[in-house]
């Protein structure tokens, strides 16, 4: 089914309450891209900090990322990295985020609160066991809240997404 | 942890019992989680040890002993500012008691990780998980300008994955003067490509790239570009890019100490953009990078007067250029043999249908011997060489191997198309239909005044007037010469010089008088020469 989007005045007129609205009930922003074969959806923000990134370790995490999500899709991944390595994680479809002069833990804070984390994984190690544990790690995060509350904000934040 | 998650902007939250929780699971080394926790406590910061086995081992006793942490019971209410746990499955039966809005989980603990661990410990009892609307570590109010004596000009591009806004940016960042120092803040991934070895930098993802709507972005990037420039403490923001975000265009507003400058391309297609113009009035100045076929302008930014005028931008000179044989070397390409570059972004090279494939197929038919090479661009994709006498190049900036190409065929956006007559290529110019840019009307202009061919409509009589243009070279000599007849030299460091007037306390006003004065010089000379 395809989902046309409100028209233009709607959207003009209640965007802007909604937004509000949505912002109260927290959360990461509604419409974080969560990888290619991911759909946006209303799930908890890990941040996964590659450190020491290149190419091979980057597809190492990758890997045990999207693993985790095929077997759970129970959040998103949002990378940082402490090396001008992007490409992969774009390719990929994640967002990710390159540490600036403030540094790796600046790097980190800054995600956490721009996209409302409350998990960090740093991801430092390489080979079978540490992508193994890494995706061990991300199985365990826990489900989106669930009761009135949680569908309140899954509604409010769906919202704002259709009339942003 | 606490079963509903982390309460999320509601204020301030209550003081925790410790700053950082080391969960210990059996098979860890002891003595690094020992050295961990000892660096917690250098911090400054209150640590304390969860173990998921009866009995600490050795080095952590001690530890606890000296007073340098203290140890958690099992089940105990604990609420902490982090909680760092080694491996996941016994660690997090041990959590439920545990309130904190952080886990910091480890998939490993490799070499270096307690550096890491310190840089981050700093950070993580402030930061909260707010969103992207969480309150301002940054505040409001005046930043002081650089102390050193030097001047600091911040640059800020626009876009998501393309280099365009960018590429000027570096090209006037790379021209400034030996007392200024430059910062660039870019949205294009593209930057660590455009900017590492020249200008420090750095990356803040665009609303496309993250997905989310202006509205949420706006208030991110409101933060991020405040703490830039709280850090960087710059005189002078340069934004380039057609629309100013809300938070450039209000930087003014809430740091007053710093001018802001916007380099504003021409050629915007008729009609469009009155929205952005009517931002002009909170730049200090702004600044309108030459355009070759400015006759042909026929945007909302004709005639305003509003504008400083440079020469148009590239990122390279003349001599920076490596010489035709060198180029082919470096890109790996045969010598001697007909060389032409295809830079149309979308499509496959074998689908006749895309632009790509059927300038490919063009050529081909027309020229069967040539090397046709594609970009394989090293910011998005790689790939090997396609075969059927098409290659692919990559490498940044491509502008300095273009000698290497008798001929290119590229959409007739800003920087392609200055470069192309920049460096006098024989060219084929396709008009892409872009967002405001008028690109058609430069591929005419280049039409009109021999310095290229205009792939409109892309049909196969136009790819085989470019294909002529790869056998016959008295054609490109034509080309060439024309190329150098309309060229009027590279304005990137001119623009970095208004950039640094303003820096040095010149007014727009001012700045615009100057020029005004010295186009009427310029023009007398001009019409004298003729």
């Amino acid at each position: 089914m395809i989902r046309r989007q409100p028209p233009a005045l709607v959207r003009r007129a209640a965007g802007p309450v909604l937004y509000r609205l949505a912002r109260l009930a927290g959360g990461p922003p509604p419409g974080l891209r969560r990888g290619r074969d991911f759909a946006p959806a209303d799930l908890p923000t890990v941040v996964v900090v590659v450190a020491g990134a290149d190419e091979g370790s980057c597809a190492e995490v990758l890997d045990a990322v999207s693993r985790a999500q095929w077997a759970s899709d129970a959040f998103t991944p949002v990378f940082v990295v402490d090396a001008p390595v992007l490409s992969p994680f774009r390719r990929a479809g994640y967002v990710v985020e390159l540490a600036g002069p403030g540094g790796l833990g600046a790097a980190v804070a800054e995600a956490r609160r721009s996209y409302a984390a409350d998990l960090v994984v740093v991801a430092g190690g390489r080979g079978p066991e540490a992508a193994d544990a890494l995706t061990g790690l991300l199985l365990a995060q826990r489900p989106p809240i669930e009761g009135p509350v949680g569908r309140s904000r899954r509604f409010l934040r769906a919202a704002e997404a259709r009339l942003r | 942890m606490s079963g509903a998650g982390p309460e999320v902007g509601r204020g301030a939250p209550p003081a925790d019992d410790v700053d950082v929780l080391r969960v210990l699971a059996p098979d860890e080394d002891a003595a690094v989680v020992a050295e961990e926790l000892s660096l917690v406590a250098e911090t400054g910061s209150r640590g304390a040890v969860l173990a998921s086995s009866p009995g600490l081992p050795e080095e952590v006793l001690a530890l606890v002993r000296r007073g340098v942490t203290r140890v958690l019971r099992p089940g105990e209410p604990v609420r902490a500012g982090a909680v760092v746990v080694g491996t996941p499955r016994p660690e997090h039966d041990l959590l439920a008691a545990v309130e904190s809005p952080v886990v910091l989980g480890r998939a490993e603990l490799p070499a270096g990780a307690a550096a890491l661990l310190r840089a981050l410990d700093g950070r993580l009892p402030g930061g909260r998980g707010n969103g992207p609307e969480g309150p301002d570590p940054v505040g409001p109010g005046p930043v002081a300008a650089g102390s050193s004596g030097r001047r600091r000009v911040l640059l800020v591009s626009s876009n998501g994955s393309g280099l365009g806004h960018l590429t000027r940016l570096v090209a006037m960042g790379r021209r400034a003067s030996a007392g200024t120092d430059v910062h660039v803040l870019s949205m294009s991934s593209a930057v660590p490509l455009a900017a590492e070895g020249l200008l420090p930098y750095e990356y803040v993802p665009s609303a496309g790239d993250l997905g989310i709507s202006a509205r949420r972005w706006n208030v991110l990037l409101h933060r991020r570009l405040g703490e830039a420039v709280r850090r960087f403490r710059p005189d002078v923001l340069v934004f380039d890019g057609t629309y100013p975000y809300r938070a450039v265009a209000e930087l003014g507003d809430r740091f007053p100490g710093v001018r802001l400058v916007w380099s504003r391309r021409p050629m915007w297609k008729p009609r469009m953009g009155a929205v952005q113009l009517g931002l002009v009035p909170r730049f200090d100045l702004v600044l309108e990078p030459g355009e070759l076929a400015a006759d042909l302008d026929r945007g909302l930014t004709v005639g305003r007067g509003d504008a400083l005028p440079v020469r148009p931008i590239t990122l390279l000179d003349q001599h920076e250029l490596v010489g035709a044989a060198q180029a082919r070397t470096a890109l790996g390409l045969e010598q001697d043999v007909p060389t032409a570059l295809v830079t149309l972004g979308a499509g496959a090279w074998h689908d006749v249908d895309s632009q790509l494939g059927a300038v490919v197929a063009g050529l081909r038919r027309v020229t069967p011997d040539a090397q046709i090479c594609l970009v394989r661009p090293s910011i998005a994709r790689s790939g090997a060489d396609p075969g059927h006498g098409v290659r692919t190049v990559s490498a940044y900036p491509l502008s300095r191997y273009l000698r290497a190409f008798d001929v290119v065929v590229t959409a007739a956006g800003y920087n392609t198309f200055h470069e192309a007559v920049a460096f006098g290529r024989a060219s084929g110019f396709v008009g892409v239909t872009a967002q405001l840019d008028d690109q058609p009307q430069r591929a005419r202009w280049a039409q009109r005044e021999g310095v290229g061919v205009d792939l409109d409509p892309l049909d196969p009589s136009s790819v085989a007037r470019v294909a002529e243009l790869l056998v016959d070279e008295r054609a490109r000599e034509r080309c060439t010469a024309r190329c150098a007849q309309v060229w009027p030299g590279n304005g990137a460091a001119e623009a970095m010089a208004a950039v640094e007037a303003v820096a040095d306390g010149a007014s727009g006003r001012e700045l615009l008088g100057r020029a005004g004065a010295s186009e009427g010089r310029g023009g007398r000379e001009r019409e004298a020469s003729r």
